[in-house]
């Protein structure tokens, strides 16, 4: 026999008490649920133990911000007390709300506002990747072909410049993550080579191609030079520092 | 018939994976499910079997899993060519757009945890398709209050839904010890309901200050645990399709991989033979 549907809802709300407990590491809150006394201690052993493994998630995500929150620690501390894992959440998804919970904590930085955004441009490129991805591993596919293609770049009239669908965009205002020459505030372009998110801050040609490819899709190169102001040399050029950055391929 | 023998892939045991001893491979899905990686998680090998091992469908939870989490594990099995998903019986969050606790814990083995799991394990196995599943027995540091033992609430869930059974060798002498029941009564009681059987074996320590045996998968995998390992086996014969070694900290040199890994193929062979 089916249990009823109030029996049911009772495991629902059981199960609501237990998790909420665990999850916020009140063990005490169940030492009468389990059997004895022996599995009442251990509950603290696994409470304790989660904790330490977010804890060590986080720090290791956390890592470029480090450098900049003496107090990270700390807070790490306070906001896995204050903030149960969400169903279903990973690693880079807790990494992410710590952020959020941390700019209502305390005033960042210009520096630790820099290694946050370092931290959103990549999880929103992994994000991106994740929704799109057919298109993320035909991308990479073209762009590990690109170098053979490349010595053909401006000569074949039939290959086609592609834009890294995965990409996006932040602005620096420290030199915390900058080159000594790199312009302040600096638009800084995050994206996907293979399976490592690099970062790129581009020539105004450059970021004004990247654009105009976005926009216009695969392009052949006298395409390129047909709607824009400048010289088909120039466009070649700027195309293969952008296929060499890993922002473009060629197809 | 031999079962299939390999490893959980780690990247500290890949360059061992074409051991003669290997013909299978377990994929455990949090590691493989990298948004941005390009290449297929078991790469160029042809093993005979691949599992996608899961850890978050949590099928004891009064909601069933949700479709993305259910549509994202089969991906993995399918780009993978993996035929079986497993994942543990117990909880790991209350519900849908609750909390996760961040490991998983055994249920109240009571009635309603029973029809809540059947009915989850039906939904992942109809949301599978052909892709089979795998429920695997856990080890834990409690159990809650209930009103039947575990083995008969496990036997029950492979009898009510025809889904395999993940018999983790060292998590049944892990409660065995730290519970004290007996395991091969425990294994006797659910391998009469299993249809088919895929095996962990791992190797923990014992916890003097807690007076407890800590299923780590930091050592080798103990003389009790192989033990059990042939029991298993006998008893089980033709139902077992692969075994699996985990193996997540303390990590061995060459020779201790390819050395415990050719010793499971070793047994089951040995195990398979006619008498």
């Amino acid at each position: 026999m089916s249990p009823s549907a109030s029996t049911i809802d009772d495991y629902r709300a059981q199960l609501r008490r237990c998790a909420q407990a665990l999850a916020a590491a009140r063990p005490d809150a169940l030492a009468g649920d389990v059997h004895g006394a022996g599995d009442a201690a251990r509950l603290k052993m696994f409470t304790d133990g989660n904790c330490e493994k977010r804890f060590e998630k986080l720090q290791d995500q956390l890592e470029v911000l480090a450098d900049f929150a003496d107090d990270l620690d700390d807070l790490l501390e306070a906001y896995i007390r204050a903030v149960p894992l969400a169903a279903y959440d990973t690693g880079a998804r807790d990494g992410l709300r710590f952020l959020d919970w941390l700019e209502n904590r305390r005033p960042l930085s210009s520096e630790e506002c820099d290694a946050c955004a370092v931290l959103r441009g990549r999880g929103r490129v992994e994000e991106l990747a994740e929704r799109e991805r057919l298109r993320h591993v035909r991308f990479q596919e073209a762009l590990s072909a690109a170098e053979v293609l490349l010595d053909e770049w401006g000569t074949n009239d039939e290959l086609r410049l592609i834009v890294n669908p995965i990409h996006d965009w932040e602005t620096f205002r420290t030199r915390a993550f900058l080159e000594e020459d790199d312009p302040l505030p600096a638009r800084v372009a995050f994206f996907p080579v293979g399976n490592d998110i690099r970062t790129a801050v581009l020539e105004p040609e450059a970021e004004a191609l990247l654009r105009r490819l976005a926009a216009s899709g695969p392009s052949r190169l006298d395409e390129l030079a047909r709607r824009g102001a400048w010289e088909r040399e120039e466009i070649a050029a700027t195309a293969r520092d952008l296929i060499e950055t890993g922002l473009a391929a060629l197809q | 018939m031999t079962p299939a023998i390999g490893y959980a892939i780690r990247e500290q045991n890949r360059p061992y994976l074409d051991d003669p001893a290997i013909n299978a491979a377990e994929i455990t899905f949090e590691r493989a499910d990298d948004p941005l990686r390009v290449d297929r998680y078991v790469a160029d090998h042809d093993f005979d079997v691949v599992s996608v091992h899961a850890l978050k469908l949590s099928v004891a939870s009064p909601d069933p899993p949700s479709r993305k989490y259910m549509d994202a594990l089969r991906a993995i099995a399918l780009e993978n060519g993996a035929e079986s998903v497993s994942d543990h019986l117990g909880f790991t969050r209350d519900g849908e757009g609750g909390v996760e606790m961040g490991h998983f814990a055994p249920p109240p083995y009571t009635e309603a945890a029973l029809a809540c799991t059947c009915r989850n394990v039906e939904a992942v196995r109809r949301r599978f398709g052909d892709v089979r599943f795998y429920l695997e027995n856990i080890a834990y540091l409690f159990r809650f209050d209930g009103t039947m033992s575990e083995a008969e609430f496990l036997s029950r869930v492979l009898a009510n839904t025809g889904c395999g059974w993940v018999l983790d060798v060292t998590n049944v002498y892990a409660n065995g010890l730290n519970f004290g029941y007996d395991a091969r009564e425990f294994i006797e009681q659910v391998m009469e309901s299993a249809d088919r059987v895929q095996m962990h074996l791992a190797g923990g320590f014992w916890d003097e200050k807690a007076e407890f045996y800590i299923d780590s998968h930091s050592h080798p995998i103990p003389e009790e645990v192989f033990d059990l390992y042939r029991f298993a086996l006998d008893l089980g014969r033709d139902k077992v399709d692969a075994v699996f070694v985990e193996r997540d900290q303390e990590f061995p040199d060459e020779n201790g991989w390819r050395e415990e890994i050719r010793r499971v193929r070793r047994i089951a062979e040995k195990a398979g033979a006619p008498a």
